[in-house]
């Protein structure tokens, strides 16, 4: 048993090394803030167009509620470890292109405090950053001329999150979260004009810690609601920046880590509702999920984008015969769902607005517990073809694996 | 059984998530622009005040030239410029066979190459005896020496310059002072080269009063210039031939050559040139400033307000920066040329010359002439000057550096040009600055 705390403890050292790794996306739309947010989450809810506010965890981590924290059975031992690939392709009006990557996805463990409590921690991504603008043009003031540079950017944020769950009654759980989210982004810029060239490589440094707090309600002997909340905050950021030319010729450094104020960046306040249900001798699990994000009220541009109120729904279904089941085939979990999300980016006057499909396979590992290896896959869209706007489709395959121990009783067991 | 399995497992995605990369973005999808702002603003500023002055050197040393000029012409502008060289010659061997008779004495000049104005025309050369020690009072001679000569000519040759091509003109010397030469080394009279010296102080070699063609350069080699005495010797039954060669010297312990160039009557904006420290800014000689190599005659340049660069709002840089300068047009023609490239020396408040400009590598700075719109009397230099701009920009001082715009081998030759100064509308001098910020704050 030893064996494998000290194994999940090397993973979660080599992931949290592992989390700051470059441009793990390469939408454009990553130029914005702080890139793009990842959406993805722990376990099935992937398959199931990201919903579970209301959901229980049942021998699962569910990492959009922290109430569902409350509930992981005495003497077990959750811990769910995940990466995904990505396939996008990328479109305007003039060309479409291509591009993959796979990383990591999640690393996240629960277990129980006594009979009403339990808390957990999770690594996740928070946003991607992974871009490249080649050739933009500008105009050099105080001519008819311009200058084209190239943009690129990578890096990203991750969140580490404590959770914590508690049964206030059997019906009612509620729970707190606090994450701790960091991690750094660069973006470089570069251009030439005549003999001279310049480049510009920015790091920027994100700081932050956001709280939440949740909440799941047995309504029905199967239907649950549950609702969430996270406070708004505010991520500090530090600059360092290094800048060359060449002069006559010679390159040159002209700062070189330069310590500099970089603005600070507001999340938002953010609310989820989410109803629950377990239907048909418990064999269908239907959740339903609305998220809303309120950017307006950060106020916030960058560049030509403006982060405007975010809307998301969804809805998610699974089917799993029975989970103790003799036949293997029986206890395959069969999982859908779609989303839609209107959006946290306004360009010009327009949302960049998405939405995904997902189906996933939950396929037991163990016949004594409840893990199991969940494959998702989703295809989504983001973004129209319109003026300068791109369009981002993506097939996005996570894999994880979620794994139930029992604690403490083994050695009764042996 | 379950731990192996487990533990697998997590190796397994720790090795998956670790071992995974990226397939690199392909740069070639473009978003367009305004998709996004650049971050940097880059701004061209041709409108920093430049101020234009000439100042004529109180004297320029021509003793270390490589070079002897001779020759006259009128210039429109720059008046009458006259270049005289001055040197002692001394024999390479003391010693006549006693049965030798005297033949005659010639001497030789070999072109450098070198030459300014019109070579149509027929130049003469003079060679007359220097009457003083040619021994400069301090280290060197300077363009303004005076040195006394016999106004009788050795020897005087009227020719047409051929400059470029490996020509030797000789020029047939009096026989008197052949004779003189040959009696007093085959007597002993003179044993070696300070009795040479004592007897024989030099040459100077003179343009004809009345000439107006070209200043022709000649080369200063031993093997180059020189005098040929020829003698014969009579043996039983047939007579040999044989020479004594009395070569420039160099090899002194003080400089004993020198060019003398003078410039007499230009226009009267040259005129008004005072001492050196005394430069006259552009504005009061026509807009125009005037270089002329050999009398020592410089354009100068600063930029008194290039800290205004500063005022530009955020962080910046300077990524280029150009000078652009125009000759007047009609001030130069075939034979009046524009030298193709011109050096930057950097001036103190007395313009003296403090430093030439030079690269990291250790190559000059120069001003290079661009030709290729000519017929269109486009025709101007461009000095890179973006390094020295930072540089000026960057100086704790407020005091503006100035700098000298001089041909390479400015002490011996004669080149002349003119150039517009600040305030001529069409053919401004100009500073043409590419400047960046890269931060807003």
């Amino acid at each position: 048993m030893m064996k494998i705390n000290i194994a999940i403890l090397l993973a979660f050292c080599s992931f949290f090394s592992y989390a700051q790794s470059e441009s793990l996306t390469s939408s454009p739309y990553s130029l914005y803030g702080l890139g793009v947010i990842n959406q993805s989450s722990i376990g099935k809810v992937n398959g199931m167009g990201y919903t579970g506010i209301a959901m229980k965890p049942n021998g699962y981590i569910n990492n959009l509620n922290p109430a569902s924290y409350a509930l992981i059975p005495q003497n077990n031992f959750l811990f769910d470890i995940g990466g995904k690939a990505e396939i996008n392709n990328y479109a305007n009006k003039n060309n479409s292109e291509n591009n993959s990557s796979f990383n990591f996805s999640n690393i996240a463990l629960a277990f129980p405090i006594n009979q009403k409590m339990g808390m957990g921690f999770t690594l996740i991504p928070y946003s991607q950053v992974g871009y490249s603008i080649i050739g933009l043009e500008t105009n050099i003031e105080g001519s008819t001329e311009v200058f084209e540079s190239n943009i690129l950017g990578s890096g990203g944020l991750n969140e580490f999150t404590g959770n914590f769950g508690f049964s206030v009654s059997p019906r009612i759980s509620v729970g707190f979260n606090a994450s701790v989210l960091f991690g750094n982004i660069q973006e470089e810029e570069n251009f030439t004009i005549s003999s001279a060239a310049f480049g510009l490589e920015e790091e920027t440094s994100y700081r932050g810690v956001q709280v939440g707090f949740g909440t799941q309600i047995d309504v029905l002997k199967n239907v649950t609601l549950g609702a969430t909340v996270k406070l708004p905050t505010t991520l500090k950021g530090s600059l360092e920046r290094s800048t060359y030319k060449t002069l006559d010729y010679n390159s040159t450094t002209v700062e070189s880590d330069v310590e500099d104020d970089a603005a600070d960046f507001d999340l938002p306040l953010q609310f989820g509702l989410g109803i629950s249900s377990r239907l048909f001798n418990e064999q269908l699990l239907i959740n339903a999920d609305y998220r809303k994000s309120f950017w307006d009220a950060t106020n916030q541009t960058d560049h030509i984008g403006t982060y405007t109120d975010q809307n998301s729904y969804g809805i998610g279904f699974e089917y799993q015969n029975n989970n103790r089941n003799n036949s293997y085939l029986k206890r395959i979990a069969y999982r859908t769902g779609i989303n839609y999300d209107d959006g946290y980016l306004q360009i010009n006057d327009d949302k960049i607005s998405g939405y995904s499909f997902t189906g996933g396979l939950g396929l037991p590992i163990s016949n004594r517990n409840n893990s199991t290896l969940n494959i998702s896959y989703s295809y989504g869209t983001k973004g129209f073809v319109k003026n300068i706007l791109v369009k981002e489709n993506y097939h996005l395959i996570t894999i994880n694996v979620n794994l139930q121990d029992f604690w403490f009783v083994k050695h009764f067991v042996n | 059984m379950r731990n192996t399995l487990f533990f697998s497992l997590i190796l397994l995605i720790i090795c998956l998530a670790s071992c995974t990369e990226d397939s690199s973005y392909d740069p070639d999808f473009n978003t367009g622009n305004s998709f996004a702002n650049s971050q940097i603003r880059v701004i061209q500023i041709d409108t920093l005040t430049i101020e234009t002055s000439t100042f004529k050197f109180d004297s320029l040393v021509t003793s270390n030239a490589n070079r002897i000029l001779v020759g006259q012409y009128k210039d429109p502008e720059f008046g009458s410029v006259k270049t005289a060289s001055f040197f002692e010659i001394l024999p390479n061997s003391y010693s006549i066979d006693s049965e030798a008779t005297y033949d005659s004495i010639a001497m030789y000049l070999h072109y450098d190459n070198y030459y300014y104005n019109d070579t149509i025309q027929y130049n003469e050369i003079h060679i007359k005896r220097v009457l003083e020690k040619l021994k400069p009072e301090d280290e060197s001679f300077y363009n303004t020496s005076k040195i006394d000569f016999d106004t009788e000519d050795l020897g005087v040759l009227s020719y047409r310059p051929r400059p470029m091509e490996a020509d030797t003109l000789e020029i047939k010397i009096n026989d008197t002072l052949g004779e003189e030469f040959f009696d007093k080394l085959q007597t002993k009279n003179i044993t070696n080269s300070d009795e040479f010296r004592d007897y024989f102080k030099g040459i100077t070699l003179q343009p004809g009063s009345n000439d107006n063609g070209a200043v022709i350069g000649f080369s200063t080699e031993t093997t180059s210039c020189y005098f040929r005495l020829y003698y014969s010797v009579k043996e039983d039954t047939y007579t040999t031939q044989s020479y004594i060669d009395i070569p420039i010297n160099k090899i002194t312990d003080y400089n004993s050559f020198f060019n003398q160039i003078s410039a007499e009557n230009p226009n009267e904006y040259i005129q008004g040139l005072g001492t050196q420290k005394e430069g006259l800014n552009s504005t009061t000689t026509n807009n125009q400033t005037y270089i002329q190599s050999g009398i020592g005659i410089a354009s100068t340049f600063n930029f008194p307000s290039i800290k205004t660069l500063f005022d530009i709002e955020g962080t910046g840089t300077i990524l280029d920066a150009t000078l652009k300068i125009n000759p007047v047009i009609q001030s130069y023609n075939d034979q009046l040329k524009l030298r193709d490239t011109l050096n930057i020396f950097q001036i103190d408040k007395n313009n003296k010359i403090t430093q030439q400009l030079t690269y990291s590598d250790g190559s000059a700075v120069v001003a290079t002439l661009n030709k290729t719109d000519q017929e269109f009397n486009n025709i101007y230099y461009t000095l890179p000057f973006s390094t020295f701009a930072e540089a000026l920009l960057n100086s704790q001082t407020d005091e503006a550096t100035t700098f000298a715009l001089l041909p390479n081998d400015f002490q011996s030759s004669v080149d002349r040009m003119m150039l517009y100064g600040t305030t001529n509308d069409s053919y401004t001098i100009e500073l043409n600055l590419i400047y960046t910020v890269y931060d807003e704050d």
